[in-house]
């Protein structure tokens, strides 16, 4: 159908004075356009696709909860039933995707806004899957920095890896999610190290083995990938320092914020998967953390009051992981929320890695709703929407300069899901 | 006042029916028949360059509210209506990128809705004249010039009551009258 203007017979009465200019404004012609329909109907079977798998998580979720209830267990919350259920089966991945998870009225992403938006978000997140898949390498790994050497890769494939898996992953993603099991496995050195021995190993090392713990509760397990994970996460515990916090994988380093967190996620994530043996480390990491934070909620990168990059990132850091950990005490935590939520409405520059921390913070507790919504509305607005970079985020912020498009975009990801 | 659906408008709401009770071939064929008259509407908003991302996000929603749209309008009114809602999302999108790509030190302007330039000399067409109008200036006269909607339509779509409408478009006429005379400079 054309457009219909009013420069004919249905021009307003009182505007017929400017029929002159009526004329140059309808004389353009309308841009070209393809035929829309096969897209539109492509994306509509694709998001039914998907409500079917989060439906299908929810049914099982309610089964659970029915086969067994929280009155017959009040020492456990139904999370900490499905961990358990996950430990018992090892084979078993856990049933509920993080979509799923999403839905639970305990949630704020579940608030009025956040439903409001969850077409469009849902199309970003889709945007996004295209380009990871699309830009994974023949071995199976994403590179750090496109057509350079890169000692990341391992790291960016990681973040990748858990970009992937932040919905119930179809056929494309489960299999992409495989091939980059293999590279992982494949780049370690004698002792279990992923990635090169390089000062920022830390960071490679532990993402990876967070990757390959929340792998296992999502697909079948992998022999190698769980003897690469076991080794790998062996290999953090070693290298905990007497005070209980970790530093880079070189002498002589401090303890530091940054990579405590980093290891506290993939030991969490692994107790999540059901990997047991290690709650020692975890609560002598727990504590390191607690003892980095200031009274007035502020966390510091070697010590309480340490601040060489500012504090906005390692304080949201710190709260994720003590929220995620259930192990913290609340008031230190709701100190801690309200500077995130100042820092998260209040920044100078724009930085993807704080965004996610941000992020995960303020969707874990009620009152960070508001600051949450806007929050991922910025991070969203950056996304690419054409040409060759569609679906993807730029890689603009000072962390960018090491990761690339690929951690850009994975942590764009994981900071809409909250993850 | 919206106008009551006519024959055209009793054909789509009941492909929109049939697309409610999943025959996807009635969605396409809503797609068909407005995809080029969106495409228009949001190039003549000022974001040729988005426009076919934002026609696919309006029919998206249209999908998504099959079952809740209620024939009580013309369908063009409740198309129109979605599509101006995924254009205040645009532009509320793209400010909060523009900012943050401006705290990145990147140039806003890059990508800015209608901050990119428009080529060409000194002919006047209508991405010419419709820049200088403000932006609700200009969303009334893309409605009721471009789209041919009635007034009470283009306030239903727009939110404002039917005398807004009214008088924005007759303001933003008598502005690009006064521009095509030479009364004001060209930018």
């Amino acid at each position: 159908m054309r457009p219909e203007p009013a420069s004919g017979k249905n021009l307003p009465e009182d505007v017929a004075e400017f029929r002159d200019v009526i004329e140059v404004l309808t004389a353009s012609p309308p841009p070209p356009v393809d035929d829309l329909a096969p897209r539109v109907l492509s994306r509509i079977r694709r998001r039914r696709m998907q409500r079917r798998v989060v439906l299908t998580g929810l049914v099982a979720c309610a089964v659970g909860f029915l086969a067994w209830p929280p009155w017959e267990g009040p020492d456990l919350t139904l999370g900490q039933k499905a961990r358990v259920s996950a430990a018992d089966d090892w084979q078993q991945p856990e049933s509920p995707s993080p979509s799923s998870f999403a839905l639970m009225p305990a949630d704020p992403r579940s608030s009025s806004t956040a439903l409001r938006d969850v077409g469009s978000l849902e199309t970003s997140l889709a945007m996004a899957r295209e380009w990871l898949i699309r830009h994974q390498h023949p071995d199976g790994g994403w590179e750090s920095i496109e057509g350079r050497p890169s000692s990341y890769r391992v790291g960016a494939t990681s973040l990748a890896m858990l970009a992937l898996m932040v919905d119930s992953p179809d056929d494309a993603v489960a299999e992409a999610l495989r091939r980059a099991r293999d590279f992982l496995v494949s780049n370690r050195q004698a002792d279990g190290l992923f990635g090169p021995a390089i000062t920022g190993s830390a960071y490679n090392h532990a993402l990876a083995c967070l990757a390959l713990a929340r792998l296992e509760a999502l697909l079948p397990s992998d022999r190698q990938g769980a003897e690469a994970l076991h080794r790998g996460l062996s290999l953090l515990a070693r290298g905990q320092h007497a005070d209980g916090g970790w530093g880079y994988f070189r002498e002589g380093a401090e303890p530091n914020t940054g990579v405590t967190v980093w290891v506290l996620e993939a030991l969490l994530e692994a107790e999540r998967a059901g990997i047991t043996g290690f709650t020692k480390e975890i609560e002598r990491g727990i504590a390191w953390l607690e003892r980095a934070i200031s009274t007035d909620g502020r966390a510091g990168y070697r010590r309480a009051g340490d601040f060489p990059n500012g504090p906005e990132t390692l304080t949201a850091a710190v709260a994720a992981c003590l929220l995620k950990s259930k192990r913290a005490p609340s008031p230190l935590v709701a100190r801690m929320i309200e500077r995130v939520r100042a820092d998260a409405t209040h920044f100078e520059v724009f930085d993807y890695y704080r965004c996610f921390f941000q992020s995960a913070a303020l969707a874990a507790v009620p009152e960070g709703v508001g600051d949450w919504e806007s929050l991922v509305a910025t991070v969203q607005s950056l996304q690419e929407t054409s040409g060759d970079d569609a679906g993807s985020w730029p890689p603009i912020d000072r962390w960018s300069r090491a990761g690339g498009r690929a951690y850009s975009t994975a942590m764009a990801v994981l900071a809409l899901r909250s993850l | 006042m919206a106008q009551a659906p006519d024959e055209a408008s009793r054909e789509e709401w009941a492909w929109l029916s049939r697309a409610a009770h999943g025959d996807d071939e009635a969605f396409a064929s809503l797609v068909r028949r407005y995809q080029g008259r969106l495409m228009n509407f949001f190039a003549r908003l000022g974001d040729q360059g988005h426009a076919e991302d934002l026609v696919q996000e309006t029919f998206m929603r249209l999908y998504r509210n099959r079952k809740r749209a209620r024939p009580d309008a013309r369908f063009t009114t409740y198309l129109h209506t979605l599509a101006h809602r995924v254009w205040v999302d645009h532009v509320r999108r793209s400010t909060r990128r523009a900012d943050a790509l401006a705290r990145a030190g990147r140039d806003p302007l890059l990508v800015h809705p209608g901050g990119v330039p428009v080529p060409g000399g000194g002919r006047i067409d209508a991405d010419r004249l419709l820049a200088r109008l403000s932006p609700e200036h200009r969303e009334a006269i893309v409605c009721v010039i471009l789209e041919g909607l009635e007034y009470g339509e283009a306030a239903v779509v727009l939110g404002v009551p039917e005398g807004t409408v009214k008088s924005r478009v007759h303001y933003a006429l008598r502005h690009l009258r006064q521009f095509i005379d030479g009364k004001e400079p060209v930018p």
